[in-house]
């Protein structure tokens, strides 16, 4: 079983601070902030350009992420301390980077209906009455997706502080008898 | 498992990571985005309301992080373990405490900015640059809150890195192993 490497380990919690707090930023500071803009194009340009800008720094940050967990040893390591955190991190980390990308996704979607992605809305998650119908779908679905994002990242967070306060299960007989 | 001390090591990590993550989306994309708007008084408002929304979160993330860090490190030194450990725990203390100034300087210049005009509507050029309208004071509130931000991403940046480190030592340490079962 590989050994979890400091790098790796390093690049993971650094990959998923990035994701997670960035992911915190957008929702609760942006995303309700651009509906002070008067003019609702505009709000949608902002938007679209944040957030594009975002993803670019977040899609390293998640596959650092990832991949520490998954090949930097990370959950190997996970594995031996807390064999069902482990499992619940995955299926989180599964749910938290589906989520994003179809946050993604929904984003470009939403970008590419206007010109310079000046998609008008009421705000980061709610359409406005002048929002093309194509685009107001989109952007309901992203409230969903970026508050599941947000929760799932929150709960990864969580249980990845978890496993790292875990003991390592006791694996040998007579450690099982020693720590018994 | 210690509940107490398992409590606090959760609450360290999710405020560390909501701070990193999101002076991050702060500088790297809200910032160079605001220059989609055409109004410059627009531009300053969204920025002084964005950035003053997020510190109330990163403010208390920060807080809550060497909140948890302080009273635990009172008890364990790193000399438990090695000597390296022992130096990188007095690296983290003057970080925090570095974040701390930093953080609290950049949070009263930005309400000072925000000050500036009636909504924080401040003209700027971008998140980072001030416009051939924005008035004097402004411009140099408007540059330090930035040189405080990065200076802030990179210790925060450097906690968290340091944080991994010794989480790794400790759980590789058997002589801490043994002294961490007392923990509350």
């Amino acid at each position: 079983m590989k050994k979890s490497s400091r790098t790796g380990k390093v690049a993971h919690d650094l990959g998923l601070s990035t994701w997670f707090g960035g992911t915190l930023f957008g929702q609760v500071s942006l995303n309700p902030t651009v509906s002070t803009i008067g003019d609702e194009r505009e709000r949608g340009r902002v938007l679209n350009e944040a957030w594009a800008r975002f993803q670019a720094a977040n899609l390293p940050a998640m596959l650092s992420t990832l991949l520490g967990w998954r090949l930097g040893g990370v959950r190997d390591d996970a594995q031996l301390r807390a064999p069902g955190l482990t499992r619940a991190k995955d299926l989180l980390l599964g749910g938290a980077a589906f989520n994003t990308a179809a946050s993604a996704l929904l984003g470009a979607s939403t970008a590419a209906v206007s010109r310079g992605g000046a998609t008008p809305v009421r705000s980061g998650t709610k359409p406005s009455p002048r929002t093309p119908p194509e685009a107001a779908l989109a952007v309901r679905l992203l409230r969903v997706t970026g508050n599941g994002s947000l929760a799932l990242l929150a709960a990864t967070v969580v249980v990845s502080a978890l496993i790292e306060a875990a003991e390592p299960e006791p694996r040998g007989l007579l450690s099982r008898l020693l720590s018994g | 498992m210690r509940t107490l001390s398992t409590a606090a090591w959760v609450a360290h990590n999710l405020g560390l990571a909501a701070c990193f993550g999101g002076l991050l989306f702060g500088k790297a994309a809200l910032n160079p985005s605001l220059n989609a708007i055409d109004s410059e008084a627009d531009r300053g408002k969204i920025l002084n309301t964005a950035w003053n929304r997020y510190n109330a979160v990163n403010v208390a993330s920060f807080a809550t992080a060497a909140i948890t860090w302080f009273p635990g490190r009172l008890g364990l030194s790193g000399k438990e373990i090695d000597q390296q450990t022992r130096n990188l725990v007095l690296a983290k203390d003057v970080l925090f405490a570095v974040g701390a100034l930093t953080g609290l300087a950049s949070v009263i210049q930005g309400r000072a900015l925000t000050g500036q005009a009636p909504d924080g509507a401040v003209p700027i050029e971008s998140g980072t640059t001030p416009a051939a309208t924005t008035p004097e004071k402004a411009a140099g509130l408007l540059r330090s809150v930035n040189q405080l931000g990065n200076l802030n991403i990179g210790v925060t940046g450097a906690i968290l890195g340091i944080t991994t480190i010794l989480s790794m030592k400790a759980t590789e340490s058997a002589r801490f192993s043994a002294v961490s079962r007392f923990l509350p």
